[in-house]
């Protein structure tokens, strides 16, 4: 089965396997927001969960005629990791703290070829840059790069302005430069494996 | 914002840069792409900006590629989800389960407990007659079905299994807690002589599959010790030369805390250990939470003498002038037997505390007959009946089609009431859910009933517009009162099985989004449109619904308002002392706790406040800060406060 009006409207009358079908083609643009949006793996897939279990909940308030269902869940999502943020902040451990011990990517193996090295290397860093964002243009930012929305659907997920999505990203461009410029300047996979810095 | 240039349209460097994402995109329009490029042309700091934001626009693009291969979730996650679909179905279900009381009574009379807008003591008001014992009841346990739900299933599977009886040591008692999962159902069952095991069964296979007792090790025991002495109110009682009784396995329905703030039903049971603790002639049940380590519920044993139940004289006073009933002898002659388990379930208390009435139902196949016995003028006053006992298709029809009342509609239920935060601190303080009725609306009449002018009530016509659901924690249950219409929790009212004690304090805070507070004792009450207490900077504002309200009456020169109530996991006590010169009466000394936490200790203010004249209120507005020599500082504040110490004062 595939994404068809059919499954969708299954879905909302309540077919788990409908649902289910949903899940397979979506939880993965779900995980990957979260994870940047949240910094760990495991309160992704919380929120993974959450956020799932929530579609089901709301299944009824889903409206076809007023957006896509991946904007829609994208929505949820958000605001899953929005409410997550506010409890850490009041039991004082923010995402900003949690993020500064870096996201926890996978291990790189020390025997792996330089170039897919590199490519986790590189993706590290680019997460890690991310995670110096706030919240609003963190959201922005992984919802056009990372969830491929497009700036009408980011408006609609995040209710904000069109003008005020292009500044956000603009903006957020500029501030990832400088993060990454301050941060790995030049470092090479070698010097990197070698614990050696050249800036 | 463009600006103009001798005619032509430019912009400038830092509008350029809040569209470059925009550029980059191919998100603007024809004229504004060529206002930017020709930008571009003439200014090389911006272009550095450009071919900066183009080198991390394409690596976020490869990043978010490669993301995909290196983070992936965990392989059985949609097993996770479905199942949390199936346990919040099911637990939707137990919850709607637990309120299916057993009909002991009959229909009416139990319908009028169950669906009464009042609380079910004040249709003493009504009927003459309280049924605390139904309520009770309703913590007991699923009613045994006779249908052939799933649920009657695995009830009727897990108490005919040998393997079961077998780990019990004897017969099923009771069958409890149970969760479906499509075919494979869970429950707790505990057997007559003391066992307990958590039984899954499969419905499919009609087998019992998995039996685990659910028995304390030693170190679960000792865990169980360490965690609640490190309670303080545990501690400060064993301090105090309390004894701690047999620890005892338990389990919990799995309501937990998740993140620290949001509530969901578990997965799991959850497995407890729970003990008494005693000193003199007074009681306390302890559950310790061994899965989250905490202490989950620590509630007074209200004493028997505390509670308003008939005495076994009054009983037997009761069963003798029914005796001497003419109808109720015509019953017996027919073959109508008194039932036993009716005897002392329902009773009539006036306001001074006496027991004025009895109930009491006969029985003759699957007819049954309810007896008012009026203890005071010594005689019956209504033989209502003959009931035919309720079907279980009838009272799935009257519970699940009349009013529409299906388990997704009692898990939104659920949902929508535990995002309130009243609500959500008493599940975090461990309340749990022991059923939901829905709100009638009754209209009452005088009607001839057997000979006796009595009132009769009869369900109003129309929708539900609110929905009871009712929580239990110890001696102490509230009826969450949710709105059907503005989907939200729009009263709670509190209620004890203590009603003995003439100290004891009534008290309400609001559930809206100020502070208000009304707490009154036989000797001092106090209101206040805004109240909070700031101790060492944390702030409390009692917006709980188990504010615990007591007064040391004293005498004529001295008495007290004692206040304790649980925010932010800390215990906070406020006292207050009230003097008297015979003319004026004001508080000499106020304390709070200090918000430490394990152990409290006392932040104290002293001076003479509320100066008033005896038997009137002080009305009016208070800062107060704490002496200047406690080790944390306090503050209290007072808006709109009505207060009024020796109200018994002539």
């Amino acid at each position: 089965m595939y994404v068809t009006m059919d499954v969708i409207e299954k879905w909302r009358s309540g077919d788990v396997e409908a649902f289910e079908v949903l899940f397979q083609q979506y939880y993965r643009l779900v995980f990957k927001t979260a994870y940047l949006m949240v910094g760990s793996k495991e309160e992704a897939e919380d929120v993974l969960q959450e956020a799932f279990v929530a579609m089901w909940r709301s299944r009824k308030t889903f409206d076809p005629d007023k957006g896509k269902l991946a904007t829609w869940l994208c929505r949820i999502t958000v605001n899953q990791c929005n409410s997550r943020r506010r409890v850490k902040s009041v039991a004082s451990s923010s995402l900003e703290e949690a993020s500064s011990d870096g996201f926890d990517l996978p291990d790189t193996e020390a025997q792996e070829p330089d170039e897919i090295y590199m490519q986790r290397w590189e993706c590290e860093q680019m997460v890690k840059a991310i995670s110096t964002l706030d919240s609003k243009h963190r959201a922005t930012v992984v919802l056009r790069y990372f969830g491929e929305l497009s700036y009408e659907e980011i408006a609609q997920v995040l209710g904000i302005p069109l003008g005020t999505v292009k500044s956000r990203l603009s903006q957020s461009l500029r501030t990832l430069n400088q993060v990454i410029d301050k941060d790995v300047c030049g470092e090479s996979v070698e010097s990197r494996r070698a614990g050696v810095r050249r800036c | 914002m463009r600006k103009m240039s001798a005619g032509k349209r430019v912009i400038s460097c830092k509008e350029l840069r809040e569209s470059l994402a925009a550029y980059l995109d191919d998100k603007l329009t024809l004229e504004d792409r060529e206002l930017i490029e020709s930008h571009l042309s003439g200014c090389q700091q911006c272009s550095k900006e450009l071919d900066a934001a183009v080198g991390i626009h394409d690596r976020m693009i490869k990043a978010s590629d490669a993301l995909s291969d290196q983070i992936t979730p965990l392989e059985n996650i949609w097993l996770g989800i479905k199942s949390r679909l199936a346990v919040e179905e099911s637990a939707a279900d137990t919850a709607w389960g637990l309120a299916r009381a057993k009909f002991l009574l009959g229909k009416e009379i139990v319908m009028k407990a169950l669906f009464s807008k009042q609380p079910v003591w004040k249709l003493a008001a009504i009927n003459g007659f309280v049924i605390i014992a139904l309520v009770i009841g309703l913590t007991l346990g699923l009613p045994s079905s006779g249908g052939q739900t799933a649920y009657a299933q695995v009830e009727q599977i897990a108490r005919d299994s040998q393997e079961v009886q077998d780990a019990l040591g004897g017969p099923v008692a009771t069958v409890e807690a149970i969760r479906l999962q499509g075919d494979i159902g869970t429950a707790v069952c505990s057997g007559a002589t003391g066992g307990m095991a958590a039984v899954t069964v499969d419905i499919g296979s009609q087998s019992v599959t998995d039996v685990s007792p659910l028995d304390l090790t030693q170190d679960e025991l000792q865990r169980a010790v360490n965690v609640a002495m490190n309670d303080s109110r545990v501690a400060d009682l064993v301090d105090e030369g309390a004894v701690i009784g047999d620890i005892r396995p338990g389990y919990t329905l799995g309501y937990g805390a998740h993140q620290g703030a949001t509530v969901e039903i578990l997965p799991n049971i959850m497995i407890t250990a729970g003990f008494s603790l005693t000193m003199d002639d007074q009681e306390w049940q302890v559950v310790v939470n061994l899965d989250e380590g905490k202490v989950q519920t620590f509630a007074e044993v209200p004493k028997i003498s505390d509670m308003l139940m008939p005495s076994e004289e009054d009983t037997q006073r009761g069963l003798d002038i029914a005796n001497a009933d003419p109808e109720v002898q015509e019953l017996l002659a027919q073959g109508a037997v008194v039932d036993d388990s009716s005897i002392g379930s329902s009773w009539t208390v006036e306001e001074d505390g006496t027991i004025s009435g009895l109930g009491i139902t006969l029985e003759k196949g699957d007819s049954r007959w309810i007896v008012f016995i009026d203890l005071v003028k010594g005689e019956v006053t209504g033989v209502q009946g003959p009931h035919e006992e309720i079907s279980a298709e009838e009272e799935e029809e009257f519970f699940s089609y009349k009013y529409a009342f299906g388990p997704l509609q009692v898990r939104d239920i659920l949902d929508a009431i535990e995002s309130d935060q009243s609500v959500r601190a008493l599940i975090l303080a461990g309340a749990e859910v022991i059923g939901m009725r829905p709100v009638l609306e009754w209209e009452c009449d005088t009607a001839n009933v057997s000979g006796v002018q009595q009132q009769v009530c009869h369900q109003k016509d129309g929708d539900v517009e609110q929905i009871d659901v009712m929580l239990g924690m110890g001696a102490i249950w509230w009826d969450v009162i949710f709105d059907m219409d503005s989907q939200e929790v729009v009263e709670i009212r509190e209620y004890s099985y203590n009603a003995g004690g003439s100290n004891t304090g009534s008290g309400s805070t609001s559930t809206a989004a100020g502070q208000s507070v009304d707490w009154a004792t036989t000797v001092v009450s106090l209101a206040a449109d805004d109240f909070y207490i700031e101790a060492d900077g944390v702030k409390y504002v009692a917006n709980v619904q188990s504010v615990e309200v007591y007064s040391d009456p004293g005498d004529s020169e001295f008495c007290t308002l004692e206040l304790t109530w649980n925010e932010h996991g800390n215990e906070m006590r406020l006292l207050m002392y009230f003097v008297s010169d015979g003319t004026y009466w004001w508080s000499d000394e106020i304390r709070t706790y200090d918000s430490q936490s394990p152990y409290s200790d006392w932040i104290y203010y002293t001076g003479e406040f509320f100066k008033t004249k005896l038997g009137s209120s002080f009305v009016g507005d208070r800062d107060l800060t704490s002496d200047a020599g406690n080790a944390f500082q306090g503050e209290i504040h007072f808006k709109g406060l009505e207060l009024q110490a020796f109200l018994n004062a002539d």
